[in-house]
């Protein structure tokens, strides 16, 4: 283990090798072009590219995913205001008044507008990440069994409430994904279970797979649904970029939309598309014109952008401290984590300082290449966006059956991505979100584990689920999550009662 | 065709407690605990504890689509024309073909044939655009197997 300058230092060193600055700079571009395009984002684009990170150091690993998730987050606006179509869910807040800039041949001033708020959204959030992680992680030191326990079921009744129309789709989908970390060797007690007398389940599923399976099968089966849909960009593009005194204008806009995006990203489960819209809201809401937005206020591209981005380093804050994902993105880096051997929580800070540091710095860097690279898509955009889908589905499932298949050089990883895409095809057309079951399966042993050990340790105890303070904090944020909507309603409705 | 969406999750609600039935009484198979755990908390605790969690979760969402019949009206139909859903199930079972053929032919000679397959299916017909699909297939054979060293 080594101590905060080692492994500081070490972090830097590994960063600036020539083939991890190789992969900042791919995984951004690739982030950028994935983003683009619309119906890929950056929960695919990690999923598909975390296969081949087998092949890396974990701080190789790590620089290229990250990089994805950025500049996916990022590219998806450059198809909302070309297009008209969000390349991604957070950039569609910034299309409402993006695509009416476009149109008005304004579209070169928009994209960098959109450019620079996501990279100042991006540093924002990398120094807040930097200044707060630490300080929970530290804090978070003092957890025993049940305090895991409680964030573990915190995680999922959180995201499961938040991540769909119906709070109760979301829990069972969480707990089919629990249900499936309970396929193969107890952890505990080493029998078998669920493994039906196959090899191939002793260990499990394998997260990739699945994950795979879940995101993107159903993605092109959607895609695949909806053929004619794109329509392609045929207006003439004014790429001319304005001047930086046009951001000095902004500062206030930047900044407040810096915060919210931050802010928004901690909250788990509440990604980059709700910080875009309620930063967008604020913009509009404070703006002496707002009567502008919509119709093409530079404003509604700067707010939007900003805050997703800025959602990013806020996602991982409890991503990387307490283990639980702030985004979607975030859930499958925390599976990514696990994959490289490390056991996401507040022990990653004394387990595995070197990589922390490396995702700080890393983050920083990135938001830089982002700058740079962003110039050159926009010009390349054009481009970009008419790749049809009779290219992009081929391409991307032989992508999903490479990489399910590399996990374990085995057939068994492609047919457990197989059914998983066509569950997760069917659960989402009736309404059932992936993301619950994606998190289960990644807390899945994290809950079970200590939820057996707390009990151990009591004798068989339930009390030893609440009669800790921690736990009992944790606890009364679930209910208060519960009981926020109703309460705010009832509020609402005793206001407009009075006279 | 159109299916509503509450029939839809009645569906699937039956299907996953009948699921949930199932690998309940599977848990009566497990072995008898030998570990540190006392064997009321043991191997099979925490997977029926689910169980029993995912079934009243499906019930409470059978109940909830039966009762809520105000609503039904408003309630969102999963509509698909046929040809959409030919297209999207055919690319399902093009990719269960492509297992089946991997496992049978080996990747190299399945993956022309799939990405031939999917491209068609998808409504490319210019040839320079399938040969290069079918061409991406061995061209990852050779980026697996020589610089990935991941056997194919």
């Amino acid at each position: 283990m080594l101590g905060t300058e080692a492994a500081l230092l070490e972090a830097f060193t590994q960063l600036i090798q020539p083939l991890n600055v190789g992969l900042l700079i791919l995984g951004v571009g690739l982030g950028i072009v994935i983003g683009i395009i619309p119906g890929l984002g950056a929960p695919l684009g990690i999923a598909i590219a975390l296969p081949f990170t087998f092949y890396l150091t974990p701080i190789q690993a790590f620089s290229l995913l990250l990089g994805i998730y950025s500049g996916a987050i990022y590219g998806g606006s450059i198809s909302a205001i070309m297009l008209g179509i969000p390349g991604t869910p957070p950039a569609a807040a910034t299309l409402m008044d993006g695509y009416p800039m476009m149109k008005a041949g304004r579209g070169g001033e928009a994209l960098n507008l959109s450019l620079v708020g996501s990279v100042i959204g991006g540093l924002f959030s990398t120094v807040c990440l930097v200044l707060i992680a630490p300080i929970l992680a530290t804090f978070a030191m003092k957890f025993g069994p049940s305090e895991y326990f409680s964030l573990g079921v915190f995680g999922i009744m959180v995201v499961g409430k938040v991540a769909g129309d119906n709070a109760f789709k979301g829990f069972l989908m969480g707990a089919l994904g629990i249900f499936l970390t309970t396929w193969g060797i107890d952890p505990v007690n080493a029998n078998m279970r669920f493994t039906f007398g196959s090899v191939n389940l002793y260990a499990g599923i394998s997260f990739i797979p699945l994950l795979v399976g879940l995101f993107a099968i159903p993605e092109m089966m959607f895609k695949c649904e909806d053929l004619a849909r794109r329509a392609l960009l045929k207006s003439a593009l004014n790429l001319k970029l304005p001047g930086w005194k046009t951001f000095s204008g902004y500062k206030n806009v930047l900044l407040r939309s810096s915060i919210i995006g931050t802010i928004i990203g901690i909250i788990p489960a509440e990604g980059g598309a709700v910080g875009a819209f309620i930063s967008y809201g604020e913009a509009k809401r404070i703006s002496k014109h707002p009567e502008r937005f919509g119709q093409g206020a530079p404003e509604g591209v700067l707010a939007p952008e900003t805050a997703n981005n800025a959602t990013i380093g806020g996602a991982l804050i409890p991503t990387l401290t307490l283990g639980v994902p702030g985004s979607a993105a975030a859930a499958i880096l925390l599976g990514a984590l696990m994959i490289h051997g490390y056991t996401p929580g507040p022990r990653l800070f004394s387990e595995a300082p070197e990589l922390m540091y490396s995702i700080f710095i890393g983050l920083f860097i990135i938001n830089i290449i982002m700058f740079f690279l962003g110039l050159g898509a926009i010009r390349s955009a054009a481009k970009i966006i008419k790749v049809p889908d009779r290219i992009i589905i081929p391409v991307v499932l032989l992508l999903c059956f490479l990489g399910s298949y590399s996990i374990k050089n085995s057939l068994f990883g492609v047919w457990v991505m197989l059914w998983a895409g066509l569950f997760g095809y069917l659960m989402r057309k009736f309404g059932f979100p992936i993301i619950p079951c994606v998190l289960g399966f990644v807390l899945g042993p994290m809950i079970e584990v200590n939820f057996r050990q707390a009990l151990t340790i009591s004798d068989g105890s339930w009390l030893v689920f609440i009669n800790r303070p921690i736990s009992l904090i944790i606890y009364g944020l679930i209910l208060l999550t519960f009981l926020s909507q109703p309460l705010m309603d009832w509020i609402k409705k005793a206001r407009q009662g009075r006279p | 065709m159109q299916v509503r969406q509450k029939k839809g999750t009645r569906i699937i609600c039956l299907l996953l407690l009948l699921m949930s039935a199932l690998f309940f009484y599977h848990t009566y198979s497990f072995p008898k605990e030998m570990g540190p755990v006392s064997s009321e908390y043991g191997s099979a605790f925490f997977p029926r504890f689910l169980l029993i969690f995912i079934a009243v979760m499906a019930v409470i969402l059978l109940i909830q689509s039966t009762l809520r019949k105000s609503r039904d009206q408003a309630e969102p139909r999963v509509s698909m024309d046929r040809v959409q859903l030919a297209r999207c199930l055919g690319l399902w079972l093009l990719c269960l073909g492509f297992y089946l053929a991997w496992r049978r032919m080996g990747y190299l000679y399945a993956s022309p044939l799939f990405m031939l397959a999917t491209g068609w299916l998808m409504a490319a017909r210019s040839v320079l655009l399938l040969a290069f699909l079918a061409g991406l297939g061995p061209l990852m054979y050779l980026v697996f197997e020589h610089l990935l060293k991941v056997g194919l």
